[in-house]
């Protein structure tokens, strides 16, 4: 028989711990749930002790969070699920690193679908989004986003990327160095990632990173020139959105 | 240096031709000035009537983004005690796994909602989807009783029409509430949205018991009102602040032997592209 997956669940919650852990238990053989943990201090204990190969952990938690906690760690030799019941910073935060995550409460197909990535061992190659995630959260050195693309992940610096443009469901990024990336994600999906991050939509196909604006000239919407000398529209209707954030910029 | 300049100016002052040509000139500014006062009168008035315009302008915006703002927060209340006494009810009746779909499908919805929230006007994309996780969630607390349909215009571009956040919700609410209510009803609702010129044509069609439902409007004919004061309110605000038109009409259908079998409400709004 084959050995069985050891998993760890990491949440404040009482209740979101043993729903998590019988929904596991029952519908996936292939798990060993070995141990419950309701703070950052005691998951540091259960990896130390049981080396799982997946956690499901909890972003919010009181004292240590689930970000400082894999932080603490010297390294990180399991797979993450993450778990969070806000759609603020975590949920942006993940997005940029592509890093697969639960918004609590989820019904059971989003849990079937992150076990089976897991299983599939799509997540194996988790580690240097991680790190990702890790280094943005703790602002530690260029921040950077990863871009799925069809062989893997590309890892770029925001302040690499002059600006995004959409052609339905995908959408190209143009880098500095003259290389485009083109990423099968919809520029609305995009500008879900960025926002915060200096760049701002200023047209239904268009976003730009506002540190690398060369120039504005004054139009019904108006046009900016960017640093690698493209001539980008502004939509009437962002023109006010995008002056407002150049100001603050 | 200083000192030879002035004494030059005051003995220049002394001669009398100077006096003379000196009182002209004063003469001169003096009536210039005093055709030039009105004007200059006229010109700071019309400078003045214009900032305060605008300033007007600015205000007034402002005071109709409020309104919208207090309108949707009075949508949102309503809708949430709603939802939750259906999961009470769930609950009660010990159906813990419909209960559970129940929240799964409320906190969704409410997450859109949140996240929208603070927005005037919202992507049709976006709201439909709202929309049709609300008629979802009705669906289930009936029961299953009726069924929807969402017919959009092929030259809708729905990614880049603006429209305020569930302004057929009401419609829809109504229906399902007082149109669907009795048993073994199979409840029809289709939801149209046109292109029209520089317009958008929203239409509710619902085949729901109209005799029925007016009964329940005299019951409750705050709730009723109320759901339908929401929308004209969105709609004269938004007309304002687009300086364009909004309507909003709803009517009976009368099949062929002239018996109520449904109601028609219609909703046009001026088309604001999101771009």
């Amino acid at each position: 028989m084959e050995a069985k997956v050891e998993v760890i669940i990491v949440d404040d919650e009482v209740a979101q711990r043993e729903q998590l852990s019988s929904r596991l238990s029952s519908h996936f053989p292939q798990l060993k749930v070995v141990a419950l943990c309701a703070s950052a201090d005691e998951a540091t204990i259960a990896v130390a002790r049981h080396s799982p190969q997946l956690v499901f952990l909890d972003v919010e938690m009181p004292g240590m969070n689930g970000f400082e906690f894999l932080d603490s760690l010297k390294s990180i030799q399991f797979d993450v699920v993450f778990t969070t019941s806000h759609a603020g910073y975590a949920t942006r935060a993940f997005r940029v690193a592509a890093i697969d995550f639960l918004l609590k409460p989820y019904p059971e197909s989003d849990l079937s679908e992150a076990v089976n990535r897991f299983l599939q061992k799509q997540l194996s190659e988790q580690q240097p989004r991680l790190d990702i995630l890790l280094a943005n959260y703790k602002n530690r050195g260029d921040a950077k986003i990863a871009l799925p693309t069809s062989s893997g992940y590309l890892f770029v610096r925001f302040q690499d990327v002059i600006r995004l443009e959409s052609q339905n469901t995908y959408t190209t990024f143009f880098m500095k160095d003259k290389n485009q990336i083109v990423v099968s994600r919809t520029m609305k999906e995009c500008e879900e990632m960025l926002t915060d991050s200096g760049f701002v939509r200023i047209h239904q196909s268009h976003m730009i990173n506002l540190s690398l604006v060369k120039k504005f000239t004054r139009g019904e919407g108006g046009t900016v020139e960017m640093e690698d000398a493209s001539h980008i529209e502004v939509s009437r209707r962002k023109k006010e959105e995008f002056l407002d954030a150049l100001k603050r910029l | 240096m200083l000192d030879d300049g002035c004494s030059h100016i005051f003995g220049t002052m002394e001669i009398p031709n100077a006096e003379v040509a000196q009182q002209t000139s004063e003469l001169v500014t003096r009536i210039s000035l005093l055709v030039l006062l009105p004007f200059l009168v006229a010109f700071s008035f019309i400078v003045f009537i214009i900032y305060r315009r605008n300033r007007e302008g600015t205000l007034r915006r402002k005071q109709l983004e409020l309104e919208l703002q207090a309108i949707r927060a009075q949508i949102n209340p309503h809708f949430i005690f709603n939802c939750l006494n259906s999961i009470h009810y769930c609950i009660q009746q010990q159906q813990s796994e419909r209960a559970g779909d129940y929240l799964l499908k409320f906190s969704f919805l409410t997450r859109r909602i949140l996240e929208n929230s603070s927005k005037r006007l919202i992507a049709l994309e976006e709201d439909l989807d709202i929309l049709k996780a609300y008629l979802e969630l009705e669906k289930l607390r009936s029961g299953d009783r009726f069924s929807y349909e969402i017919k959009l215009d092929e030259d809708l571009d729905v990614s880049n029409t603006a429209v305020p956040m569930l302004l057929l919700q009401p419609l829809v609410e109504n229906a399902v509430w007082h149109g669907f209510e009795s048993r073994g009803y199979q409840g029809r609702i289709m939801i149209e949205i046109e292109s029209q010129d520089h317009e958008i044509v929203m239409r509710v069609t619902d085949n729901g018991k109209v005799s029925e439902r007016f009964e329940k409007m005299k019951q409750h004919g705050k709730e009723r009102s109320m759901g339908r004061t929401l929308i004209s309110q969105q709609l004269d605000a938004l007309a304002e602040l687009e300086g364009r038109e909004a309507k909003f009409d709803s009517k009976i259908i009368l099949d062929e032997t002239g018996n109520h079998c449904g109601m028609i409400s219609e909703i046009t709004l001026p088309f604001i592209p999101q771009f």
